[in-house]
């Protein structure tokens, strides 16, 4: 079961991180970015299959470069945020009921308490805005949920049978929970993080409030849909073809969390 | 068996009705939408409201609270200074009847207008006005800049060294003298914005806090009914000095920020009136347009387009110490403005070289708005680093969310970048973008004034002269020979001489090039055709007295 | 130990921990609102006042001061139970507050018990009439699709025929409840799909269990099955995950409201962040943090005392 669940999660990383390896094969970085103003807001035609945009760039590359954007920075967050869940679910696990776990559940509380455009805001005055920043900022909000669900897993999994053998056994605390606990969290921790992916490319459309986020003219998913909405008359396409193109990845990340929380449940029995 | 197969069978029949009876209601609010004009009776049109849309929400009316142009809009409405700009740009009596001027322009004596009588009732008197002025230079006052230095013991009274400002005078009930510190031959110029509004000083003194929030009294021809969140409701003020006017006598400003949403309003006719925003443009009207005459498309056919010039000047401003001149002038003389102006506003936007709005009455600039000269660029290019001939400058623009800087920035950075000039925007919100103007933490930006003076003195003296650093002299450009020039204007009364001096500053300004002016833009309105008169001036504010429901 | 003290010392303790979560996260926030780049005097003046004058104001309103010094004022303050004046407005905080945040919680109270009514009248469809399976794959839809997307979407079609019909939408910005349907429609989608799924796997669940079939043994119908004994027995995950969706929805309620253009707290957080207005931001924050150990505290109650099986079957 480990080696079929690390298959599945390496697959699920290389579907992650797919879209940024196949859009230079699929599309031309130069029609992108290339400024053709004389031909701004075409409808889908065979020139241009995904339309034009204001400036008269083709949709269809903007939409191909500007999922890899996303999906990069989204799996870099993810990155990111895997292991930092993992430490700090585990030690308020460990530690359950002592001020290590109070200290951690009150960040955690702190984090789904303050105002996200705040923490936003605030952090570009301390790092650079742009899309090398993002997946920092948006790892520092989304551990917060995976690190409790770390933490009542580590609780759970103290009190099991296998746990308190390894005890007897003469293993340390620490060991058992790094060696033993702690690997046995990581599946259900990145189907929730899993999860969260469509909630981390809504937060590039937040950070579009304040003018933040990837810096222009650098496509991203969340920029695309968002600029497409406030031009949707008359220019329709400008928000459909990202927004399915985003729905159809959200529904295949889905499915492979899915598989992997099927995979861990199989094992479980 | 018998009973799921009935209750299945009364399901789907039920859900079938629902599904046509929506389906029917939304054929109705469609052909709701397809309205076909009212008739509507005289008293009705007296109490229907005029709903204008904008896209920004005011928060303060109080005239020496105004940062923003649609505070400005529904302030000039509500207060009127001693003079005002009229739908011709040019500056009319208001409060101030008459006026005479010395032969130096040091002494300005005003006559008050004996009919003018505030919102509730009472009538202006010579005490308003010192009030008022008095008022304008008090700390939280963001009207003091052009006033502190020209009116004498105005900066001692904001430093807190005098208990009066000494230069303004009551030297009869209703005549008020101001003594300037200096020629100023433009000061009814200076004074003509809604900012330096007459107030009631028995009202601001009893409102306190909530003058300018749910108290707003003025002199003006419409008063504040009522505000909430977003709307501002205005009734017309029948005992207006003007005149009866038209019959509008409701208008309510209400804000609708998104774009689209406005655009569904205006479909809808919940709104009658529009300020068009570039993006708008291709949804309203046909491609076969031209500047003066937009044709909008036939879903809107209840609604007619009208555009005029207003007093704006879109560019890419350099921090003048900072950036190397040779590379300020390359950017200036490569940048296509043809190419900007079809990129973002093709129906509204003209070319402009030059910082003067070309709409100025007698303005007859001397710079053109030529096609980009390559050789030039490359020539001055070559001069930053000599020594080096493969040297690439690179300059950071800032971009931020108004004024389409961000798409005018990428069109700028798409030219220049062939070119060998590398560009990196960085955007920001607008707020930082001000902030960072100020310290002079920046290399470049693109950004737009919007003018509220109607004269080419006095916006090349409030913009582009050392005296304005570091705002609104943005650039932190300095040159004594232009603030020498510029401040020789005000010694004489404005003629067609002052004028071509004015043309020949302008010229000096654009080849020490502090900034890369790229074009003005024309505003466009969508309004109901169920109302004429309406009326506009170049700072775009909306004169509304003499309109009427057809 | 008196049982009553015991009592008395965990109230004590619960409104101690309560006051520390609250004071620091206001702590928190008003630091974080120091680094946020901008001038609030700046702000004020507006951009083309003289630096004299924007310094003479930074120092009058102490806002020149260390973050140590301005935070020390602002407890000060606090103390007192002033939460003090908007920089840009004017207005007292809780007055802003109260102004915006009542379309915000009316648009959010709407999309909750919608969501919650939508979640139990669709499974009872389910359940009821085998024919709706269709609608299963579109649930799953909702549930995978970002929820702001969704709301955005949503927001889009619900103007377009709202508004024509002459409900919500944009068309009136009244605080009804006809007026804010438009925007909590589109907020209510996320958290419909959401409980739909979730209520759904527990009745599955409970469906193939041995209780129920003893139910249906009883000669429990399909209407008696799901409102006597799934619902029961699934009220308390329901109810968790119904307070856990009141942070989902804030979130969408900010983004549709500036879809819609209701001047509500997202307008008011987004205004009082960029113009750097202190006092407001701690003030949101401060009832935020409130309203968050509340729905904790109730989360918690409601998943200690509800999530249990009710075995016992009243008759048919």
């Amino acid at each position: 079961m480990t080696s079929l669940l690390w298959i599945a999660i390496a697959f699920c990383a290389f579907v992650l991180v797919l879209p940024v390896w196949l859009a230079p094969v699929l599309g031309s970085e130069s029609a992108a970015y290339s400024i053709h103003v004389e031909n701004a807001l075409q409808p889908p035609s065979l020139a241009a299959w995904f339309g034009t945009d204001n400036l008269g760039r083709s949709q269809w590359d903007r939409f191909l470069f500007g999922a890899g954007n996303s999906f990069y920075n989204a799996a870099g967050s993810l990155g990111i945020a895997l292991p930092l869940c993992l430490v700090m679910g585990g030690i308020a696990g460990h530690k359950a009921g002592h001020w290590p776990d109070k200290a951690i559940s009150w960040a955690i509380a702190m984090v789904h308490a303050t105002p996200f455009f705040l923490v936003v805001v605030a952090f570009t005055a301390v790092f650079s805005p742009g899309l090398e920043s993002l997946p920092w900022l948006i790892a520092a909000v989304i551990w917060a949920p995976p690190a409790r669900l770390v933490r009542g897993e580590v609780i759970r999994l103290n009190e099991s049978r296998f746990v308190l053998s390894e005890r007897a056994g003469g293993l340390s605390r620490w060991t058992i929970l790094l060696a033993s606990i702690l690997p046995l969290t990581l599946a259900p921790t990145a189907v929730s993080l899993l999860y969260l992916f469509p909630e981390i490319v809504g937060i590039d459309v937040a950070l579009s409030f304040f003018g933040l986020g990837a810096q222009p003219p650098t496509p991203t998913l969340g920029r695309l849909i968002y600029d497409g909405l406030r031009r949707w008359d008359p220019a329709w396409w400008l928000a459909t073809f990202p927004s399915l193109g985003l729905f159809a990845y959200c529904l295949l990340l889905h499915a492979m969390a899915d598989m992997i929380g099927r995979i861990t449940g199989a094992a479980g029995k | 068996m018998k009973v799921n197969i009935i209750k299945k069978w009364v399901l789907i029949l039920l859900g079938m009705v629902l599904l046509g009876a929506g389906g029917y209601a939304v054929y109705c609010g469609w052909k709701a939408e397809q309205k076909t004009p009212v008739i509507i009776s005289e008293s009705a049109k007296q109490e229907r409201p005029f709903v204008i849309a904008f896209e920004n929400e005011v928060v303060s009316l109080d005239p020496i609270r105004l940062t923003d142009v649609f505070g400005l809009r529904i302030a000039s409405q509500i207060f009127e200074g001693l003079a005002k700009v009229d739908a011709s740009n040019r500056i009319v009596p208001a409060l101030g009847e008459s006026w005479q001027a010395d032969r130096d322009f040091k002494n300005w004596t005003f006559k008050l207008r004996k009919e003018a009588h505030f919102h509730n009732g009472k009538p202006v008197t010579a005490d308003d006005v010192v009030f008022s002025f008095t008022r304008m230079l008090a700390k939280e006052a963001v009207t003091k800049g052009p006033l502190i230095e020209i009116i004498v013991g105005a900066k001692e009274y904001a430093e807190g060294q005098a208990t009066s400002i000494s230069g303004i005078t009551i030297i009869e009930p209703d005549h008020v003298k101001f003594q300037l510190t200096r020629s100023d031959s433009g000061f009814l110029g200076r004074i003509a914005s809604p900012a330096y509004s007459i107030v009631s000083k028995e009202e601001v003194e009893q409102s306190k806090d909530q003058f300018g929030n749910t108290l707003a009294s003025g002199t003006g021809p419409f008063r504040l009914q009522s505000r909430n969140n977003y709307e501002l409701t205005l009734e017309r003020f029948a005992d207006y000095w003007g005149g009866k006017g038209g019959n509008l006598n409701l208008v309510k400003f209400r804000t609708i920020k998104e774009d689209q949403v406005r655009l569904n309003e205006l479909r809808g006719q919940r709104i009658q009136a529009m300020y068009v925003t570039p993006p708008l443009i291709k949804a309203l009207i046909e491609a076969t347009s031209t500047n003066d005459q937009p044709h909008l498309k036939p879903e809107f056919s209840q609604f007619k387009g009208i555009t005029y010039p207003v007093f704006n000047t879109y560019f890419l401003a350099f921090n003048y110490p900072k950036v190397n001149a040779h590379l300020r002038r390359a950017i200036a003389l490569a940048v296509d403005r043809e190419q900007i102006v079809q990129g973002v506003a093709p129906q509204l936007a003209v070319a402009a070289a030059g910082p003067i709005p070309l709409s100025c009455d007698g303005w007859q600039t001397q710079v053109q708005a030529n096609p980009p000269d390559i050789a030039a660029v490359r020539k001055e290019l070559s001069k930053i680093a000599p020594k080096k001939p493969s040297f690439k400058p690179t300059v950071e623009v800032l971009v931020h969310d108004l004024a389409q800087a961000e798409p005018i920035g990428e069109i700028i950075k798409a030219q220049l970048e062939p070119l060998g000039v590398q560009v990196n925007l960085v955007r920001q919100s607008f707020n930082t973008v001000i902030e960072r103007l100020t310290k002079g933490d920046y290399q470049a930006v693109v950004i737009a004034f919007e003018y509220q003076f109607p004269t080419p003195s006095l916006i090349l003296e409030n913009f582009y002269t050392s005296r304005a650093i570091p705002m609104p002299n943005l650039f932190h450009y300095s040159n004594p020979a232009v603030d020498k020039s510029v401040g020789n204007l005000f010694s004489k009364p404005e003629s067609a001489k002052t004028l071509r001096d004015a043309e020949a500053i302008e010229k000096r300004i654009v080849e020490d090039a502090p900034a890369a002016f790229l074009f003005q833009m024309r505003q466009m309105v969508v309004l109901t055709s169920g109302v004429d008169g309406i009326l506009f001036n170049g700072a775009n504010f909306p004169i509304l007295w003499g309109a009427s429901w057809k | 130990m008196n049982p009553r003290l015991g009592y008395a010392l965990s109230i004590l303790g619960i409104l101690l921990r309560g006051f520390s979560f609250v004071s620091g996260l206001v702590v928190f926030c008003f630091a974080l609102s120091y680094l946020a780049p901008g001038d609030p005097a700046r702000s004020v003046l507006g951009p083309n006042a003289r630096e004299s004058d924007v310094e003479s104001l930074r120092h009058e309103m102490g806002w020149d001061l260390p973050l140590t010094g301005q935070l020390t004022r602002y407890i000060g303050e606090l103390a007192h139970f002033r939460l003090g004046q908007s920089t840009v407005s004017g207005l007292p905080v809780l007055t802003e507050i109260n102004n915006h945040f009542r379309y915000t919680v009316l648009i959010g109270g709407i999309a909750v018990s919608l969501s919650l009514a939508l979640a139990l009248a669709i499974n009872w469809l389910l359940l009821i009439n085998e024919a709706l399976r269709p609608i299963i794959p579109i649930l799953r839809l909702g549930v995978s699709a970002p929820s702001f997307l969704i709301a955005l979407v949503s927001a889009l079609t619900s103007g377009s025929l709202l508004s024509s019909w002459g409900l919500g939408s944009a068309g009136a910005y009244e605080l009804s409840l006809a007026a804010m349907l438009g925007p909590a429609l589109a907020v209510t989608v996320y958290p419909t799909a959401l409980m739909t799924a979730l209520l759904r796997d527990r009745c599955i669940g409970i469906r193939i269990s041995s209780y129920c079939r003893a139910a249906l043994a009883y000669g429990y119908g399909p209407n008696s099955l799901f409102w006597r004994v799934m619902l029961p027995n699934s009220a308390g995950i329901l109810a968790s995950a119904w307070i856990n969706q009141l942070s989902v929805v804030l979130f969408s309620t900010l983004l549709v409201e500036q879809f819609f253009s209701i001047s509500g707290g997202g307008a008011l957080l987004i205004r009082s962040i960029q113009a750097k207005d202190t006092p407001v931001i701690t003030g949101v924050v401060l009832l935020n943090g409130l309203f968050f150990l509340t729905i904790n505290a109730v989360g918690l109650w409601l998943e200690k005392n509800m999530n249990h099986i009710r075995r016992g079957l009243p008759s048919p």
